[in-house]
């Protein structure tokens, strides 16, 4: 039997014992062998650690064949990790120099319900360093390129996730957002992004970036998968003080094919600023098979969500310049030699890449005597206003539309010199952060130049289940070419 | 009120951060800072008089509007402008139960300079030169 390509197929084989977890593993390792070289998807592959643990699976599944994967929903599928969610078998870099070589003394909450239900962890993937950044480029390490042109990037922070998914690679990912790191990647890798809830996934284990709007979520090549993917990491959990108590639904069962009467608002004023033609024509042509799936179009204003940019940079670089403070070459990570310890603080600092150094200064400015009611306070009560926006909108519709990013992959090296304009690679996503809103990006069609378009649809809070289902009822109406290269998946 | 850096200012600021710049990196952060500052100059402009500051987007508020039991509810007038990461914890403040934590060994095992021995990370010299 050859191996199946989705999650759901590889679990129920494996279950079935049609296939075993050590032929699945073999598969994916032996295709990030091939890839890789041309698409830096991954930082760290753990060929043994994967073997092993396969083997050690299907040892398992060969005693207890007659309660077959009960309880492992992702039993012998492999997924890869953003190398910024901490695994004590592994390194985990954030794509940091600071951070070369570390390997945490535990796992994040997320890997151990990973390994709970089943699944084999393949590697850790590239991303900016500490996550800041929308192309990958940011990394230490050297940029991931988009599997649909490799002179584009691919997209960030989470780039490496989005590329290992949408290559083939590993059918499931997971990547962290602060604003919209998860979704504007997946949105120009043709793959399906989820930001969750803020509070719905424990972060025990994530560095942290920005800690009101960090968040980890799941990338994959369909809506069932995600949603099998998802419910192993949603629930809470008492070591994430930001976790959110309540039951977790079964978003598996919740796909039910029918978005009939769902009310979708489109906030049009948005879209008229800097909204490629090409994403713009995907984006019209996705609403149109949202209404023709039973769907009602709503247009609705967000008038604030303009200023979710602006916002976002002050309120993220002041808490990312105080989290980023605990890397000092003392307790983890990698030191400078100095002869003081003051000297050894800059000299160890100084090894931060461009971007994370421009954060930390635009964050300790905003923080600093004289400045933080102009700036801090003033962006949090701008902030309050784009929620409230949200939970106006909320009241007489079920999602908000629009296009997960204003354009497509751009060209590497296209944006580095102005980080305002990398900035703005988030101008649709970042209110999602900022409210604490789930949102999804769905593949939603490529342009003329056959680059993926990403759909977003932003839900009230803890309403995952919707976004879910609206990305699986998409996927059976827009048939997603494949990236050039990847073969059949 | 938009600012405009000077070398010296981005060089204050450095030092708050512990962040050692180059010269070329403190002449390209006056221009991309002042650029930066003048672009989320922006939300001066909004008229926010009588709101309080985004409680952020905190577990508590969050599970607030989706009616999830089990939290208690908190007056946010009580609490404007509070750092957002504070007002989280009032949120899911939970028991507090002894539990291990991690073996100190192999924490220290990763630091630069330690000695597991005596328990301590090492620095370089603090006092004196």
């Amino acid at each position: 039997m050859s191996i199946p390509r989705t999650a759901c197929d590889i679990r129920a084989a494996v279950a079935a014992r049609e296939v075993s977890a050590v032929e699945v593993c073999r598969e994916a390792l032996d295709r990030i062998t091939r890839l890789d070289p041309a698409l830096h998807a991954f930082l760290h592959v753990d060929d043994k650690g994967a073997l092993d643990r396969a083997a050690e699976l299907d040892r398992h599944q060969a005693v207890n064949a007659r309660h077959p994967a009960a309880g492992a929903p992702l039993l012998g599928v492999p997924v890869a990790l953003k190398d910024n969610i901490c695994t004590a078998s592994m390194p985990t870099t954030a794509a940091s120099r600071l951070l070369e070589h570390y390997v945490p003394p535990y796992s994040a909450a997320v890997v151990e319900r990973l390994e709970q239900a089943g699944a084999v962890i393949v590697g850790k993937t590239n991303c900016d360093e500490f996550a800041m950044g929308s192309s990958t480029e940011h990394s230490a390490f050297g940029p991931s390129r988009n599997p649909w042109d490799h002179d584009r990037i691919p997209g960030g922070s989470s780039g490496g996730s989005a590329v290992a998914v949408a290559a083939g690679m590993v059918p499931l990912a997971l990547g962290s957002e602060t604003g919209g790191s998860i979704r504007q990647p997946a949105a120009l890798c043709g793959v399906l992004g989820l930001k969750p809830t803020y509070g719905r996934v424990s972060r025990y284990g994530l560095i942290a970036f920005g800690s009101s709007l960090d968040q980890i979520g799941p990338f994959a090549r369909s809506a069932r998968d995600m949603a099998a993917l998802f419910g192993v990491m949603a629930g809470h959990d008492s070591r994430d003080a930001t976790s959110a108590p309540g039951a977790v639904p079964d978003y598996t069962a919740g796909l039910s094919g029918d978005i009939g009467g769902l009310r979708v608002g489109v906030p049009r004023a948005l879209l008229d600023d800097g909204v490629e033609p090409g994403v713009r024509d995907a984006f019209d042509a996705a609403l149109r098979e949202l209404a023709a799936a039973g769907a009602v179009l709503t247009d609705i204003a967000l008038p604030h969500a303009p200023l979710a940019i602006p916002v976002y940079y002050l309120v993220a670089n002041a808490e990312a310049s105080s989290n980023l403070a605990r890397y000092d070459g003392v307790r983890y990570g990698t030191r400078a030699e100095a002869s003081s310890l003051s000297e050894m603080y800059y000299r160890t600092r100084a090894r931060f890449g461009a971007e994370a150094k421009r954060r930390i200064m635009i964050g300790t400015f905003v923080l600093s005597a004289g400045y933080y009611d102009a700036y801090y306070v003033k962006a949090q009560k701008v902030r309050a206003l784009i929620r409230k926006d949200y939970e106006e909108a909320f009241t007489h519709v079920d999602v908000v539309a629009l296009p997960t990013s204003p354009t497509v992959a751009f060209r590497l090296g296209a944006r580095t010199a102005d980080p305002i304009q990398m900035y703005l690679s988030d101008v649709f996503t970042a209110a999602a952060n900022l409210a604490g809103l789930p949102a999804i990006s769905i593949p939603c069609g490529v342009t003329k130049e056959n680059l993926p378009v990403g759909l977003q649809l932003t839900a009230r809070a803890f309403d995952e289940g919707t976004l879910l289902r609206a990305a699986d009822v998409m996927e059976r109406r827009i048939v997603m070419p494949r990236p050039p290269g990847a073969g059949s998946l | 009120m938009a600012d405009t850096l000077t070398r010296a200012d981005v060089e204050r600021i450095a030092a708050l951060a512990r962040l050692e710049l180059t010269p070329d990196e403190v002449t390209l952060f006056a221009g991309q800072l002042t650029a930066i500052l003048a672009y989320a100059d922006q939300v001066q402009q909004v008229d926010t008089s009588g709101i309080d500051a985004a409680p952020a987007a905190s577990a508590l508020s969050t599970v607030a509007s989706a009616e999830v039991d089990g939290l208690p509810t908190i007056a946010l007038a009580d609490v404007d402008a509070l750092p957002a990461v504070a007002l989280a914890k009032v949120g899911a403040a939970r028991d507090d139960v002894p539990a291990s934590s991690l073996d100190r060994n192999l924490v220290l095992s990763q630091a630069p300079a330690a000695d597991s021995r005596a328990g301590i990370f090492k620095v370089p010299r603090v006092l004196g030169s």
